[in-house]
């Protein structure tokens, strides 16, 4: 079995000091061990945003890609070479903001890739401005009166529309967390796992604030269960569920499972039988 | 020379393009060329449209200004087209009563023989090809083979109802019908421009593609979808033009060949994804179908205003290549070309078509199959001495590139600026460096592009200069000024960028004029060649989303150049 240490590199971080996403880093390198991939095995992915730096602090093959455009990069990584364990690392605004259209779809298309939103509800590397999941009446230095567009509820959104493998982590709980993407890895399809990430320097909350409302699933639940599960990511009271919160067996993009990165050159008698159907 | 030009003009729905498709492949069975260029609406029922389509025993790649034929499908559609026929051209109509008209009763035949009026079609290809003069076997046999496809009754029915308006035409209008022999040659390939890009795709090893359906491009994903069982490549519908160049950028990181394809509006979607490529350094190929603009333009028309788009699109400054087939033997060569390159270099390659290349029918020989030459621009893992870098630098701009997975080498990509390794950098001394790295490129990128110089180019009066898909008409052009005494030779670019001028063209001391030839109403590659010195005399641009005619570009440039 491998080491965390394995996944380290010297890369220095541009993350605050005692940042959450520490936490998360470190709880996704104990996945990697429980998982016993490899370095090479990995294709961790992002966007833009303070999340997607992540990738540069692990020891994998990485693809740091534009903002909110990770999960077509990643889809077709995957599609391309299905051995690869492919992550997508990203934030609120990234994945519910910018790329939430690659989102509805990638619902659909069901690609075998997990995705960890770090939902801190708060713009933080362009200084604070609000996020497709702030708080209703939450005032920012660009929403000086308060946001007025609802949040959006991304767990009702997945399981509303049949994505594959839905659920919510905590930032201050990384054991728990960990457990989740072990989970979302194994499980074959789109893993939509969205962790909250109380922001340090910008967040509404920090993470005792959560810690006191924050409760695990517990293994009576059954995640089989779509209008239970809807029901239980719409709670809207006192008390945030983590844990995994639907699962649903679906058919993978692409359908097929060859490594077209290894595969032989097209043949040139292919090429002449398809032109032979010109004539 | 022998030529015979046709309209068949009706409505959208009325199965027009198919009329065309078989009456094109039917000529290229008789052994002759043929070009069938499409003029449609964007709907799907009614309107107006036409197909036009030129038989001749030489090759053909541009339209006249007149016709021998005309076929209306469509009482309403017929006034429209009228002026396009030669003054003793022959106009089939359905149920005409003007004297002008050799009327035939389309849907009366396809209800009598073959009980059903969706045979009309059927009865207005016999009628056609009655007049063309070929024997009626060709027909047959091309229906036979689309056709069996659905039922072995429709395709028998379909025969029946052209043979009976093909035997009923010659009967009735024997002056208008004017036999003409199947010239016994090898058979020849009809094909769309859109079609020899994807058979270029396939066998430029290409194993992944993305896009989302826009005129004039749809084409590509639609054949290379039709045929992925054969060839393994994986097509795939996005979501939108952003998801489609991310998938194509992905699939390139893991170690394919990968390829987009779109029009002006979908491009100015991938733009931030072509500036991706070009940061990665990862090997991509975009086809960019031109149609008329800005925004939703003419959305089936044809213009050539996307070059300074091309040249310019994405924030940042990277090298590119950027290529602008003139027909489906170029197209099938420069998209090899294409990938070739863009793997060669790591940069992003533009494929420049327009809506006349790429929906166009056009005739093809051979494409020479034989003799593609597919490298593999990997490097070896076990190649790699000490750590991998990714971006290393190195003398050529050029850096080892290795595929994620295949060995413990890891591969670190980042759209931020990024060291050697690919993580994030802020350095400055290593932005410089890395800016140089991908520009060191370019010098080597200009030596890859080629441009034809006719020989006797000192001895001309006019030079005409065109890109793309204009060659067709332009080559027409000059042919028919020669002829009228104004010695007339072309230079056609179909590699564009890095611009490769020619030092004949800044000779100030030139005899001969130099003409440009544009779909555009800026003339966008002449003012390319002038910012590199070059002094035009003259432009002939159009903007109306029509194609140049052979006719329109001689009368301009015999009434200015005409020896009167």
């Amino acid at each position: 079995m491998g080491n965390a240490e394995d996944f380290k590199n010297n890369v220095s971080s541009a993350w605050c000091p005692g940042c959450s996403n520490f936490g998360i880093l470190s709880a996704l390198r104990n996945t990697f061990v429980k998982l016993n991939l490899r370095q090479q095995d990995i294709v961790i992915t992002s966007g833009i945003g303070q999340a997607a730096k992540l990738p540069h602090y692990l020891n994998c093959n990485v693809f740091n890609g534009l903002h909110g455009r990770i999960l077509p990069v990643a889809t077709a990584i995957k599609a391309v070479n299905p051995k690869l364990t492919v992550i997508s690392v990203s934030g609120d605004g990234d994945i519910y903001g910018e790329g939430g259209n690659h989102l509805l779809h990638a619902f659909r298309r069901n690609p075998d890739i997990t995705v960890l939103v770090h939902n801190n509800g708060v713009y933080a590397l362009t200084k604070g401005q609000a996020s497709p999941t702030t708080e209703l009446g939450v005032k920012t230095k660009l929403q000086f009166d308060g946001v007025k567009e609802e949040p959006m509820n991304p767990l009702v959104l997945a399981i509303a529309m049949n994505c594959s493998f839905v659920a919510r982590g905590f930032a201050g709980d990384l054991d728990f967390l960990s457990d989740i993407i072990v989970a979302g890895i194994i499980h074959r399809g789109f893993a939509l796992i969205d962790i909250i990430q109380p922001c340090l320097t910008f967040g509404v909350h920090q993470v005792p604030w959560y810690k006191d409302k924050i409760y695990r699933l517990t293994k009576d639940y059954n995640p089989n269960d779509k209008e239970a599960a809807l029901k239980k990511a719409a709670e809207d009271g006192d008390k945030i569920a983590t844990g995994i919160f639907y699962v649903n067996n679906k058919p993978t993009f692409p359908d097929i499972t060859v490594n077209l990165a290894q595969k032989p050159v097209i043949e040139k008698d292919v090429l002449k039988k398809l032109l032979k159907t010109f004539e | 020379m022998y030529k015979k030009s046709i309209i068949i003009c009706g409505q959208a729905g009325q199965g027009i393009q198919t009329v065309c498709f078989i009456l094109a492949k039917a000529i290229a069975r008789s052994g002759y060329y043929v070009f069938a260029w499409q003029d449609f609406q964007s709907r799907i029922r009614g309107g107006e449209s036409s197909s036009r389509l030129i038989l001749s025993d030489e090759p053909v790649r541009s339209l006249p200004g007149e016709y021998d034929i005309l076929a209306s499908l469509n009482k309403t559609n017929t006034e429209m087209y009228l002026p396009l026929l030669k003054k003793d051209g022959i106009a089939l109509a359905e149920n005409e009563t003007d004297k002008k008209f050799l009327s035939i009763p389309f849907q009366k035949f396809a209800m009598d023989i073959g009980e059903n009026k969706i045979y009309t079609n059927a009865a207005a290809i016999g009628s056609i090809w009655g007049i063309v003069g070929l024997p009626i076997e060709k027909i047959e046999e091309v229906l036979k083979n689309e056709f069996t496809k659905k039922s072995e009754n429709v395709a028998n029915k379909n025969i029946a109802v052209a043979k009976y308006s093909y035997d009923w035409v010659q009967k009735n209008c024997s002056s208008c019908v004017q036999k003409i022999k199947i010239i016994n040659d090898k058979p020849k390939m009809v094909m769309t421009g859109n079609e020899a890009i994807s058979l270029g795709a396939i066998a430029a090893d290409c194993r992944f593609m993305a896009a989302y359906p826009m005129t004039p491009s749809t084409g590509i994903i639609t054949y290379l979808s039709e045929t992925a069982h054969e060839t393994g490549i994986l097509t795939e519908q996005a979501e939108d033009e952003i998801a489609s160049i991310n998938m194509a950028i992905g699939a390139s990181y893991a170690g394919v060949r990968s390829f987009t394809a779109t029009s002006g509006g979908g491009f100015s979607l991938m733009v931030e994804g072509l500036a991706l490529a070009a940061m990665t350094e990862t090997p991509l190929v975009v086809v960019l179908g031109q149609r008329p603009g800005p925004a939703t333009g003419l959305p089936t028309r044809t213009e050539q205003a996307e070059l300074n788009f091309a040249l310019n699109a994405a924030h940042g400054e990277f090298p590119r290549f950027i290529f602008a087939p003139s027909n489906p033997v170029e197209a099938f060569n420069l998209i090899i070309k294409a990938f070739e390159l863009s793997q060669k270099y790591r940069v992003p390659a533009i494929v420049l078509t327009d809506q006349y290349l790429a929906d166009s029918y056009w005739t093809v020989d051979d494409f020479d199959v034989n003799n593609i030459k597919i490298n593999d621009y990997f490097t070896k893992p076990e190649e790699i001495k000490g750590e991998f870098k990714k971006y290393a630098l190195t003398d050529d701009g050029i850096s080892p590139r290795l595929k994620p997975g295949e060995s413990e080498h890891l591969v670190v990509d980042d759209s931020d600026e990024h060291d050697q390794y690919g993580h994030i950098t802020e350095s400055s001394i290593i932005r410089k460096l890395m800016v140089e790295k991908r520009w060191k490129k370019y010098c080597l990128m200009v030596d890859e592009m080629r441009v034809i110089v006719p020989n006797d180019i000192n001895e001309s009066d006019v030079v005409l200069v065109s890109w793309g898909s204009n060659y067709g008409v332009t080559l027409k052009s000059a042919e028919i000024l020669t002829s009228k005494g104004i010695k007339t030779v072309i230079i056609n670019y179909s590699e564009i960028w890095p611009l490769k001028v020619p030092a004949v063209l800044l000779n100030r001391g030139r005899k001969f004029k130099i003409i440009v030839i544009e779909n555009n109403f800026n003339g966008q590659f002449a003012n390319l060649l002038e910012k590199e010195g070059v002094k035009i005399d003259n432009k002939i641009l159009k903007y109306n989303g029509m194609p140049f005619t052979e006719d329109e570009i001689t009368i301009l440039i015999s009434e200015k150049y005409g020896k009167r």
